[in-house]
């Protein structure tokens, strides 16, 4: 994707946001019904961002689809979040060969690939796989249409992309009632219950080591959008706090020219600007067939640790207006604290980024 | 499109583990040095102690997180029979003397039950400390009048199991954290007005962010004199009795945390004060305005130390539940030597916290605010006789009169400005310092918590959401150390007054 491409794509996103802000907000304040959230997908894959890593995955289109989420996380972090799990989600069937069925699809992007073994017990019984426990904190679990899940053995190397649909009546399969969270409530989780579930054959979508490496790849890779989302965040928290400081009085003059502000105000842009360039190096040197480097594997753990401290500056900057509702600041703290567990545990992702630096 | 349903499974069951919880002097040694001196204190604070936690475990704890949700859905709701459970255990009164009808409870006592409350609730510790706060500004005024009126009103109340609340009216739309800083304070654009009149005073103005703000049944209202000329001896503090002709609480503002404790605009549009409803503040408010800001300081800034402390201690506990009751990676959190040293941080820092909250606590009580309420005797069994009705009389005339007066205000003067200095930079330091670490505990504590820390039900995002209200409110921390530098580093600059 060319730069002229994705300076359009991003304006393009940018332009929907900003006629949408109400919307948008509006969403975030209070969990979104069922019936707007499927308007949403609608509208989203009439807008074609839905499946912008569906033909293939490059680094282009990984590129192409951190620049959406960045400029939706500037607005609404939970869409941008459920932007990117449906690109997962399409990627991962023309993986497999198939077209991906209309909706949204859940998929677990709050779990590491190390995770992924421990979330429910899997076993096989007269060649039938069976599966029994409960997977928490799925989002859009309670309006998507699937279930993406990927089952791995606890030991060995089994591995399995199973695709759940989510009707009624299915036996042993069962969802929560959506979850109260911190951040992120426009995209709403749930648990998936299992309770001796067998997993019909036509729901395997991929199974064996090339579909593990596949899978593994593409939560590798989609750090670069994560980042692009935390980044969006920032910078939306950075501009609220400095456009604030420059207009409001306190101690006689304008916020602004206390120099205590503005070197906090300095410190907050100097790590917004590392992070959103972070993301955009790691997009351009992103190869095709290979994970992420340890160091920019470093550089998305680290992102995910900052944001939540950057956007309480963001609030501090403000005071007790930042604390309110009404501004957006404190949505923005929350989201970045929730942000941090995007594709998993931060310590289970640290222990496996030195696991293979150990080996 | 449709939306799909299906089958529905029910919430995941409470943890079972169970938390040991720390007794008084496990969680106060510091404080066994000063009660060798005097065990029978030592024996009513522990008794205190121990009633606090009783309040807290079967009243409190099992009802955070309903409350929390139904405050979420309706921002106007209030916890009704907590609160009246709250009156049964004294803790509207329990810093008045029990000659005046309160539960005479100790200040360090009183701190400890707010850092309790806090370590379940930080909004309810707000809901209850901010009462503290306006007590500390009418205590400030060194009024005993008024003093004895605030008294009476919460203590009468409370026997009869109606919670009393005041709120402290400073904050206005153009100042904010400059208001609540005692050299700042010329400069916050403050533009409530007193006029007088015959019997009295009209009040006018808009306060916003007012804790308690619709709860209170007095509101404690700082406001310039009209005819002044916005100097600090200018400032006066009046009592505003809910209902008064003129009083408006129009909205509740809707807060991110600690929602059980509502923020609220309060309105006055020519309010009539009459003169017995204003505190004495000295000449022109002069004492008030230059020492009594620092003084209240002080105490409530060590005050939010408490809350902060409570904080961080509930981040330790939580993740402590979580840890006992999940696993990491296939193995149990609990068995695994990492997760137990970050736990030791989390308690680790909670032990920081408290020691910093109490060294602010004790330099209040030995020279600050708190040092002439330490000095009230307890006359014993007099106490009942003196809150006879009879009796009460004579002692409320005593009160109001002023001979009374003049004695409150010997007392005040005999604090030197190199104490109140140390006092109030040591309320700076106690607020910012465990605001700070209560920040890092809840941040931490989620962190190890992964995906469970963000889920309403484990208590861990209610504290973060909750603790960063302790880095804002009674001035921001930034404003807190800015009077740090002005009250320990003057005598290190030569040009300390000309900060840009």
């Amino acid at each position: 994707m060319d730069i002229e491409t994705l300076t359009l794509l991003g304006d393009s996103v940018r332009s929907w946001c900003e006629d949408n802000a109400s919307l948008l907000g509006k969403m975030e304040h209070k969990q979104p019904s069922n019936e707007l959230l499927n308007q949403l997908y609608g509208t989203f894959n009439s807008l074609g961002i839905l499946s912008i890593l569906g033909e293939q995955e490059t680094h282009h289109e990984i590129e192409a689809l951190a620049e959406v989420a960045t400029q939706l996380a500037y607005h609404s972090p939970s869409i941008a979040v459920m932007v990117v799990q449906q690109n997962m989600a399409a990627w991962l069937f023309t993986e497999a060969g198939k077209s991906a069925p209309e909706g949204w699809i859940s998929l677990p992007v709050y779990d590491a690939a190390s995770e992924w073994r421990f979330q429910i017990n899997h076993r096989y019984n007269q060649g039938q796989l069976s599966l029994d426990g409960r997977w928490s904190s799925l989002p859009l679990l309670n309006v998507a249409t699937h279930a993406l899940l990927p089952i791995a053995a606890k030991e060995g190397r089994d591995f399995q992309l199973i695709l759940l649909p989510l009707t009624q009546n299915e036996r042993g399969l069962s969802v929560s009632a959506p979850a109260v969270t911190l951040g992120l409530r426009a995209c709403p989780t749930a648990d998936l219950q299992f309770a001796q579930y067998d997993v019909k054959q036509e729901h395997i979508l991929l199974s064996g080591e090339k579909a593990r490496a596949c899978t593994e790849l593409l939560w590798s890779h989609a750090e670069t959008c994560m980042m692009a989302i935390r980044a969006g965040i920032a910078k939306a928290s950075y501009r609220t706090a400095r456009d604030y400081a420059a207009q409001r009085y306190q101690g006689g003059k304008i916020i602004i020219e206390h120099s205590l502000i503005r070197k906090m105000l300095a410190d907050f842009y100097r790590e917004t600007c590392a992070m959103d360039e972070s993301w955009r190096m790691m997009a351009q040197g992103l190869q095709s067939d290979q994970p992420l480097r340890h160091g920019q594997v470093g550089v998305a753990l680290k992102s995910g640790d900052l944001l939540p401290w950057l956007t309480s500056d963001g609030i501090q900057i403000l005071g007790g207006v930042g604390y309110m509702e009404d501004y957006i600041q404190e949505r923005r703290f929350r989201d970045a604290k929730q942000c941090e567990f995007l594709l998993g545990h931060p310590h289970a992702r640290t222990l496996n980024l030195w696991h293979h630096e150990s080996e | 499109m449709q939306s799909i349903a299906i089958n529905e499974c029910p919430p995941l069951a409470e943890p079972t583990a169970k938390i040991a919880e720390l007794s008084f002097l496990e969680r106060y040694p510091e404080l066994a040095f000063y009660l060798q001196k005097d065990p029978a204190l030592g024996r009513k604070m522990e008794a205190h102690y121990r009633r606090v936690e009783q309040f807290c475990r079967y009243h409190l704890a099992p009802h955070v997180l309903d409350i929390d949700l139904k405050l979420r859905d309706d921002p106007h709701y209030v916890p009704h029979e907590l609160l009246k459970k709250a009156c049964d255990y004294r803790l509207f009164s329990m810093m008045f003397p029990a000659s005046v009808g309160g539960a005479g409870e100790h200040v360090i006592s009183a701190f400890m039950t707010y850092e309790m409350i806090a370590s379940h609730c930080v909004g309810v510790a707000n809901l209850l400390g901010v009462s503290g706060l306006a007590l500390a500004c009418v205590l400030a005024s060194f009024d005993p009048r008024a003093i004895s009126k605030v008294a009476r009103l919460i203590v009468d109340n409370e026997k009869k199991g109606i919670p009393t609340f005041l709120s402290t009216c400073v904050t206005e739309p153009g100042a904010g954290s400059d208001a609540e800083d005692a050299d700042e304070f010329t400069h916050a654009q403050l533009r409530t007005t007193a006029k007088r009149v015959p019997g009295g005073y009209r009040l006018n103005g808009n306060k916003v962010f007012i804790s308690n703000g619709a709860l209170a049944a007095l509101h404690v209202v700082v406001a310039y004199d009209a005819d002044g000329a916005h100097r600090p001896e200018d400032l006066l503090l009046f009592l505003v009795a809910r209902g008064s002709e003129g009083l408006s609480v129009p909205r509740n503002e809707k807060k991110m945390g600690q929602k059980v404790c509502p923020a609220s605009e309060v309105v006055f549009e020519d309010v009539f004060v009459p003169d017995e409803m204003v505190c004495r503040t000295g000449d022109k408010g002069s004492y008030f305005a230059y020492t009594g800001i620092a003084n209240v300081l002080g105490l409530t800034r060590a005050g939010v130390g408490a809350f902060a402390t409570g904080v961080t201690e509930n981040a330790y506990r939580t993740a402590l539940q979580f840890v006992r009751s999940n696993d990491f990676l296939g193995q149990p959190m609990e068995q695994q030597q990492w997760v137990r040293i970050e736990l030791a941080n989390l308690a680790r820092r909670a032990q920081v916290a408290r020691a910093t909250y109490v060294s602010a606590l004790l330099a209040v009580c030995a020279k600050g605010l708190a040092n002439p309420i330490t000095r009230v005797p307890d006359w014993g069994v007099a106490n009942w006789a003196l809150t006879q009705p009879g009796i009460a009389n004579v002692r409320d005339s005593l009160l109001d009169s002023s001979i009374a007066e003049k004695l409150f205000k010997r007392i005040a003067a005999t604090q030197t400005t190199s104490e109140r200095d140390t006092v109030t930079a040591y309320g700076d330091v106690a607020k910012v310092s465990c605001s700070e670490l209560a920040m890092e505990n809840c941040q931490r504590a989620i962190s190890l918590m992964g995906k469970g820390g963000f889920r309403h039900e484990n208590g861990a995002e209610k504290l973060l959401r909750d603790v960063k209200l302790l880095q804002i409110y009674e001035g921001t921390n930034q404003v807190n150390m800015l009077d740090f530098v002005k009250r320990r580093l003057p005598r290190q600059f030569s040009n300390a007054d000309t900060l840009v």
